[in-house]
């Protein structure tokens, strides 16, 4: 069963745009969404959350788009954004209000159990929070309430790494029922590289490569060595070759590993270093 | 009762400038006791004054960032938007209330005759003070929901102001020709009740018509 | 049982979980009959993707360590299973042939490392078997 499923979605700005996007995302999933900064990454999610409307393409949540029922469809979505979006002069308790008013599956109970755990002051105006404690409040505030897509926006920015570990932690939690799903988009890959099921790939509003993250991983080496040993043949396949002052490093897709002779070295790659070399690849 | 929840949303955000009308009246009265001509009606058209400009608020609050919070609520535009006019003319209703609770402090205080067309003329204020409040929510919504803070900081002073020097204008003009003015002031206690009832409607119908466009615009709009 | 996954292994994640258990259920410290965690819960336990569970536990079952049993989970096996067996049997073979290479490189001759064996075999006797 797909939780999300995204159709040839395009988006067109005066000087972006986001083009033919594809994806599916089955239910009790983490999609890892990658991509630089301005690749695409924040107009995919906010297309998907409504908050921006497609010029082409369909966006379907559990099975039905916004167009169709757009109260239900926002009810299956919790947002968390790389911004806090909660107004400056609100406090806690008016957060549970207004949560309460709109949201019929929303738990007091286990809000505040949450804002408790977490120690979020109830009296302070949220201006006065950290970063930390804004991005643990927005947590709260949708995971109190019934939701079947996470969808999250830079969301482990400037959280120190503590706080990070307990945000992934709760992310698959989250999912640990098999019913629901996270898609998440972030640069910080070590993240996506620990908890991701599915890595999508953006660089300039194309998608660069979608696959399960350990095929990903798999279907890639880490190859480094001198620039004159690579052959004719090899250069066609290494991909982004990036050049210090002392040798080369690149990746090759996996199944080209016979063309690498033992002047080379190759190590299994991060998401980073994939990412890395596509990128430089495509802007050569 | 979305749209309710909605207007509550605007209550909670300019809370403390709710406070402030009423502090800011009880400053008015103080002044107007040393204005020689200064009348009861001057304090409910500096209420109402003070309520338009502070219509605003919720305006000024609302930024781009915050689209992940309201847009994202399980609501449609219609809510949001209805809700928000709903702020506006409960806000001026309190506003008014308000007002005229200062109007009779006033007398109290600083005395004034007995005057019939009082009433009447206060349902005028109000009732431009409802198109008033119309006109620059389709202005702030035409600059988009999420665009309105830096816009608002530069406007939110405008309507409101013309709606008071306008007044003072009229007040002025009215004392220049004493004739003309008496003429007007003849046909207000004529027929007290139809005029005010008759603007009040006049100015609702304002009010929803320009809810429609709004929402209009708004479901139009795209970031 | 126990798992600890690291990074700097050459093994992927996947193949790190299957020869972890894999080792823990033929030292007998995972009994057989006993139900593993679920996919899901692992997942979360260990701090990994559910589909590097999946694909972990999948070829545990190839290899008939352990079968996915309707509302129960995922269950160890008997040893008397085929497959199981074989794997057992490679194990033994590859013990004995490491003790043999040693034999060879210091050159004991055959009868001498036969006895060893027996002695070993005789000493480590459990009573009663």
């Amino acid at each position: 069963m797909e939780l999300l499923e995204v159709r040839n979605l395009s988006k067109y700005y005066k000087t972006f745009s986001l083009e033919n996007i594809s994806f599916t995302l089955p239910k009790g999933y983490i999609m890892g969404y990658v991509g630089q900064n301005g690749a695409g990454k924040s107009t995919t999610l906010n297309l998907i959350t409504n908050i921006c409307k497609c010029n082409g393409g369909e966006i379907y949540v559990n099975g039905i788009t916004c167009m169709e029922d757009e109260i239900h469809y926002k009810e299956y979505i919790g947002y968390i954004g790389d911004e806090f979006y909660f107004p400056d002069n609100f406090r806690v308790r008016d957060i549970r209000r207004v949560m309460g008013d709109f949201y019929s599956s929303f738990s007091t109970e286990k809000f505040d159990e949450l804002t408790k755990r977490w120690k979020l002051d109830e009296k302070l105006q949220l201006k006065e929070f950290s970063r930390g404690m804004k991005v643990k409040l927005m947590f709260a505030s949708v995971l109190a309430r019934d939701t079947k897509l996470l969808v999250l926006d830079e969301a482990t920015n400037g959280l120190d790494p503590v706080v990070r570990a307990e945000v992934l932690k709760l992310l698959q939690e989250y999912i640990a029922d098999g019913e629901r799903s996270v898609i998440f988009s972030t640069h910080i890959l070590s993240d996506l590289e620990q908890i991701a099921d599915y890595v999508y790939f953006i660089h300039e509003g194309k998608t660069v490569l979608y696959d399960s993250k350990d095929d990903l991983m798999e279907s890639f080496l880490l190859v480094k060595g001198e620039r004159r040993a690579i052959s004719a043949r090899l250069q066609k396949e290494l991909i982004g070759i990036i050049d210090n002052a002392y040798g080369f490093e690149a990746i090759l897709p996996s199944d080209k590993a016979d063309l690498l002779t033992n002047e080379f070295h190759f190590e299994k790659p991060t998401i980073d270093q994939i990412v890395i070399h596509y990128i430089d690849e495509k802007e050569r | 009762m979305k749209t309710l929840y909605f207007t509550k949303i605007d209550y909670i955000r300019s809370r403390t400038q709710l406070y402030l009308i009423s502090v800011i009246l009880a400053v008015v009265i103080m002044i107007l006791k040393f204005i020689t001509d200064g009348t009861d009606v001057m304090v409910f058209l500096y209420g109402i004054f003070i309520t338009i400009v502070f219509s605003t608020v919720p305006f000024g609050n609302c930024s781009r960032k915050d689209a992940g919070f309201l847009q994202l609520l399980p609501a449609t535009v219609w809510h949001r938007v209805l809700g928000r006019f709903l702020f506006g003319l409960s806000l001026l209703m309190i506003g008014s209330a308000i007002s005229a609770g200062c109007m009779v402090v006033y007398r109290l205080y600083v005395g004034a005759e007995e005057n019939v067309i009082v009433l009447p003329f206060c349902m005028i204020i109000l009732s431009v003070g409802l198109v008033f409040i119309t006109v620059q929510y389709i202005a702030l919504y035409l600059v988009g929901e999420n665009y309105g803070a830096q816009f608002l900081s530069l406007v939110r002073m405008i309507p409101g102001m013309c709606f008071f020097f306008g007044s003072m204008k009229l007040l002025e003009e009215a004392r220049q020709n004493p004739e003309s003015a008496m003429k007007l002031l003849e046909l207000i206690s004529d027929r007290p009740y139809v005029i005010s009832l008759g603007s009040i409607v006049i100015a609702l119908a304002v009010m929803a018509a320009g809810v429609v466009l709004c929402v209009k615009m708004t479901e139009k709009r795209d970031y | 049982m126990k798992i600890i996954i690291s990074n700097q292994s050459e093994l992927p994640i996947y193949a790190q979980i299957r020869e972890q258990l894999k080792e823990q259920i033929l030292n007998g410290q995972i009994p057989e009959g006993s139900t593993l965690p679920s996919i899901r819960q692992l997942a979360k336990e260990i701090g990994v993707s559910v589909i590097t569970t999946t694909r972990a536990y999948s070829d545990l079952e190839t290899e008939g360590f352990i079968a996915a049993m309707q509302g129960k989970g995922s269950v160890v096996l008997s040893k008397d299973n085929s497959m199981l067996k074989e794997q057992y049997l490679l194990r033994i073979e590859e013990g004995l042939t490491t003790a043999i290479e040693t034999a060879r490189v210091m050159g004991l001759p055959e009868a001498e490392l036969a006895e060893i064996f027996h002695n070993l075999l005789r000493a480590t006797d459990v009573p009663g078997a």
